[in-house]
């Protein structure tokens, strides 16, 4: 049975390919690409339209308000520069690879970006993890005895748990920390090695999910909810069928498209968090390098960043529409279904 | 009904009381009580230390940011410094370090040094009179490389700097400057080494301090090791200080509540976070220094009704000094003139006589003042004058500007409050869009020089409101030269007192804070400058932590 459901599988996504649907997602990547160029377009006319520049920044951090030093510093830095200029030459290095040259630290951003990527990434992928490991089956729990007492309880947890802002959160569970352990639960830097640093991740990635968890939970409870009077799922509780595999089996699949909708958003939602948890466990992430970038008006280390962050969301949003289609019959090509019906 | 004055005595008498029962810290309790004199200095041990921010880059020469004079001070040596262990810094405290003596000549224009021989730079190779005279031929703007120079006003006197032999080195002056050595034992006046380029010292700076640079990963630490081939024998007792940078201060405090850093910033800390600090760790050492740093007002006499001196005067005469300090500091922040008041600093006016100058007295007298000269302009209760205050949007400026704007409803005048971002706001300031601006104004030495040429002098780049006084200038001019002290004293005493009734800057107060480290750390020494005590080779742990991360 389970080998005969591979099969299928397997025939559904050649099918697709035979389909066209090959050049669609091609196409898709195009479209991708495009929304990015736009992004970093819109992003550069917008820092553009900050007040002050990265020359003004400097000037200001030795006490100078002389115009001539500043004219000086923008000749040298090259924001005296038309801005299309300068927008191609940022583009262009960020097709070489290196982002750009931060205006501030004085070496590629590249050099800045990457120590902190796999930091941020593995925060950011702890915490989305601890959200569904959690959220989901609590929203679970919720739907199965739905305006129960249990249910109330973890409502009401939820309620708080979107409700807590993050710093706040963040602090308390330092201060809860550090006087149970008598230690301070904070990043404790590049020398501790990769064992000490995952430690350390853990408990801002868990105040960090705390909100997505909350958001997860009740996203699953309603989607569960909707579907828990349709037809199918009486019929496998009329046949007999175990609630824990009609409940896992049957009801979570067809409710999977809004949350793995909810978990994209949500992921996307996530930098905003973590530039607060970064700040208040001390972890060198991205978020608070985009922080220092913004205060100092370091043009491309911060839009270089922003082009990282607009990236990482779009291949989110494209994993979670792949993922969608192989759980929704509903959004795959109608011909394919036609002629295969996959399940 | 209780009068205002009254009030206010009331409620310094209680602080007073406060004070003495141990709310504040006495004056005795200022000075860091050491028990260990006896004790023999252990050589070992990383000292975690906290930095707040990246510092914009680590060239001191270019920078005016504690977040760079703390880290990049222990790098770096001068021809003369501060002695470390001399209660407060003033000429008579200077000593030589590249330097092993030096000399005045007779007319008080040239200034001979004789050079520490076999002094190496962190690179190799060794110190030379041509690495002195490349370090001032940048801050002259004879070569460039420097992108910025925030202290050339120091050295407006300075025509050049001649090498005579490897090993002696002349500064000519244009005129006699005493306070010239003063100068060049701040932390700002380091020697850069000739063979390095100014860029490379602002991301990897090359020294011949007690201290190696070893890396600096922005937005995390700065690492530092010992100086194997320190010229001074024995030191420093550390092997190796590591910045932790914290831009949270909440986690920075619970960091040096817990033991994990040994050493919190300087100036960082207020007396509520103290309070706190200490009640989650009594064993914290705490000491309250000045920074010589000082909260001032920029009213800009090129903005209408303000070009008014009159009207300046005013809205001097409204302020109550006092209150700004009790409400913003807990009273520990020191009333006072632009100079830093005595004990702390050497030349600013004593309280008797500063009691005696508009708005330093009784307040409700000088208010009263305040409204008649408002009132000579036809400003009153039913015509208030009307002004915007812009102020960085920074937490402290904020609540000090909220109370600015209090007090000055009290003299008839109605101020709104306008928020500019900090990275534009020396743009700002230098554009002149603005009637009153509240502001902060540090000097790294105690010294009239430093202050004058600095801020107040008519072509300064830092005079914001470009207020010019040509007999003033004059005086400053006189004081600069003057080479007894009592005379040079009441010289500035004078000049201090002029800027104060001309309401050139109005003063608020000169801020002070603590600064804490952990019992086991030793030999720290602070002075009423927070810009000039960092080279840290007196510094040792008396618990010594080993550490991964410094590879030799």
């Amino acid at each position: 049975m389970h080998r005969k459901r591979l099969a299928l599988r397997s025939r559904v996504v050649c099918q697709i390919c035979r389909n066209g649907r090959c050049r669609n997602s091609i196409a898709q990547i195009l479209r991708v690409c495009a929304s990015l160029m736009l992004v970093s377009l819109g992003v550069f006319l917008l820092f553009k339209l900050l007040p002050g520049n990265a020359a003004d920044a400097l000037a200001g951090a030795s006490g100078s308000a002389d115009a001539t030093l500043r004219a000086t510093l923008e000749a040298e830095l090259g924001l005296d520069q038309p801005w299309w200029r300068q927008y191609l030459s940022w583009m262009a290095s960020v097709f070489r690879g290196e982002g750009g040259y931060s205006l501030i630290f004085e070496r590629p951003v590249s050099a800045l970006i990457l120590p902190r990527l796999p930091i941020t990434g593995l925060l950011a992928a702890l915490a989305l993890g601890w959200a569904v490991c959690v959220g989901v089956p609590l929203g679970l729990l919720c739907a199965l005895r739905p305006h129960g007492v249990s249910d109330a309880l973890l409502r009401l947890g939820g309620l708080i748990g979107l409700a807590l802002p993050a710093f706040w959160l963040g602090m308390l569970a330092l201060l809860g920390v550090l006087a149970l352990s008598g230690r301070l639960w904070i990043y404790p830097g590049a020398q501790a090695g990769p064992g000490a640093i995952f430690a350390a991740l853990l408990l801002p990635a868990a105040v960090v999910g705390l909100r997505s968890a909350a958001l997860l939970m009740r996203i699953t409870r309603a989607a569960l909810l909707e579907i828990r009077g349709a037809d199918y799922l009486r019929t496998a509780a009329a046949k007999g069928l175990a609630p824990a595999r009609m409940w896992g089996r049957h009801a979570l699949i067809n409710a999977a498209p809004s949350i793995l909708s909810a978990i994209a958003l949500e992921a996307s939602l996530l930098v905003g968090g973590l530039v607060v948890t970064e700040t208040v466990f001390n972890v060198p992430g991205v978020g608070r390098l985009l922080i220092d970038a913004l205060r100092w008006r370091d043009e491309p280390l911060a839009l270089t960043l922003v082009l990282c962050i607009a990236v990482a969301v779009a291949l989110l949003h494209h994993a979670a529409d792949l993922l969608q289609r192989i759980f929704d019959p509903r959004l795959r090509d109608s011909s394919a279904l036609a002629e295969e019906p996959l399940l | 009904m209780i009068s205002h004055g009254l009030k206010r005595t009331l409620l310094v008498a209680l602080l007073g009381l406060l004070g003495s029962v141990g709310g504040f810290p006495s004056s005795a309790e200022e000075l860091p009580r050491e028990a260990d004199s006896a004790v023999v200095a252990q050589h070992g041990g990383i000292l975690r230390a906290q930095l707040r921010g990246d510092p914009p880059s680590l060239s001191l020469l270019e920078e005016a940011t504690l977040n760079t004079v703390w880290p990049a001070m222990p790098l770096m040596s001068n021809l003369v410094r501060y002695a470390a262990d001399a209660p407060v810094q003033s000429l008579e405290t200077v000593e030589g370090e590249l330097a092993t003596d030096w000399r005045w000549s007779a007319d008080g224009t040239q200034l001979h040094f004789r050079l520490r021989q076999g002094v190496s730079w962190h690179n190799g190779g060794h110190v030379y009179s041509a690495d002195v005279a490349h370090t001032w031929s940048l801050l002259l703007g004879q070569k460039a490389g420097l992108r910025r120079n925030p202290r050339r006003a120091w050295y407006r006197f300075v025509r050049e700097v001649r090498t005579q032999g490897p090993y002696v080195v002349t500064f000519v002056l244009e005129r006699p400057q005493p306070s010239l050595l003063a100068l060049l034992a701040s932390g700002y006046a380091p020697i850069y080494p000739k063979h390095v380029s100014p860029a490379q010292m602002r991301t990897h700076p090359i020294g011949s301090g007690p201290f190696l640079f070893h890396e600096y990963r922005p937005g995390e630490s700065i690492v530092l090791r010992r100086n194997p081939y320190y010229w001074k024998p024995q030191r420093p007792f550390l092997e190796g200080i590591r910045y932790e940078i914290v831009p949270s201060r909440a986690t920075r405090m619970l960091a040096l509540a817990s033991g994990l850093h040994d050493i919190g910033f300087p100036q960082d800390i207020t007396p509520a976070l103290r309070k706190d600090l200490l009640a989650r760790n009594s064993q914290l050492i705490t000491v309250l220094k000045p920074g010589n740093v000082f909260t001032n007002l920029l009213l800009n006499p090129a903005h209408p009704p303000l070009d008014e001196p009159d009207l300046r005067r005013a809205l001097s005469l409204a302020l109550d000094r006092q209150i700004f300090s009790n409400t913003l500091s807990e009273g520990i922040d020191l009333v006072s003139g632009p100079l830093m008041p005595p004990p702390h600093g050497i030349w600013g006016l004593p309280a008797e006589r500063r009691a005696q100058l508009p708005g330093y007295g009784d307040p409700a007298a000088a208010r009263a003042e305040a409204r008649r000269l408002l009132a000579a302009h036809g400003y009153n209760a039913q015509n208030p004058l009307r002004l915007k205050v812009i102020v960085r949007n920074v937490g402290f400026y904020l609540d000090a500007a909220a109370l600015l704007i209090e007090q000055l409803r009290h003299v008839h005048v109605h101020a709104t409050l306008e928020r500019v971002e900090s990275v534009s706001w020396y743009t700002r300031i230098g554009k002149g869009g603005y009637a009153v601006a509240m502001n902060l104004t540090g000097v790294a030495v105690d010294d009239p020089d430093a202050l004058f040429y600095e801020n107040f002098a008519c072509d300064s780049e830092r005079n914001y409101t470009r207020y010019c006084n040509p007999q003033l200038e004059a005086l400053m001019h006189a004081q600069s030269q003057e080479l007894d002290f009592t005379r040079r004293r009441a010289l500035v005493w004078r000049i201090e007192q002029a800027l104060l009734r001309d309401a050139a800057r109005p003063v608020l107060g000169h801020l002070r804070a603590y600064m804490a480290w952990g019992p086991h750390v030793r030999g720290m020494r602070l002075h009423q400058s927070a810009y000039n005590s960092w080279r840290m080779e007196t510094v040792w742990l008396a618990r010594p932590r080993k550490e991964g991360g410094i590879a030799k």
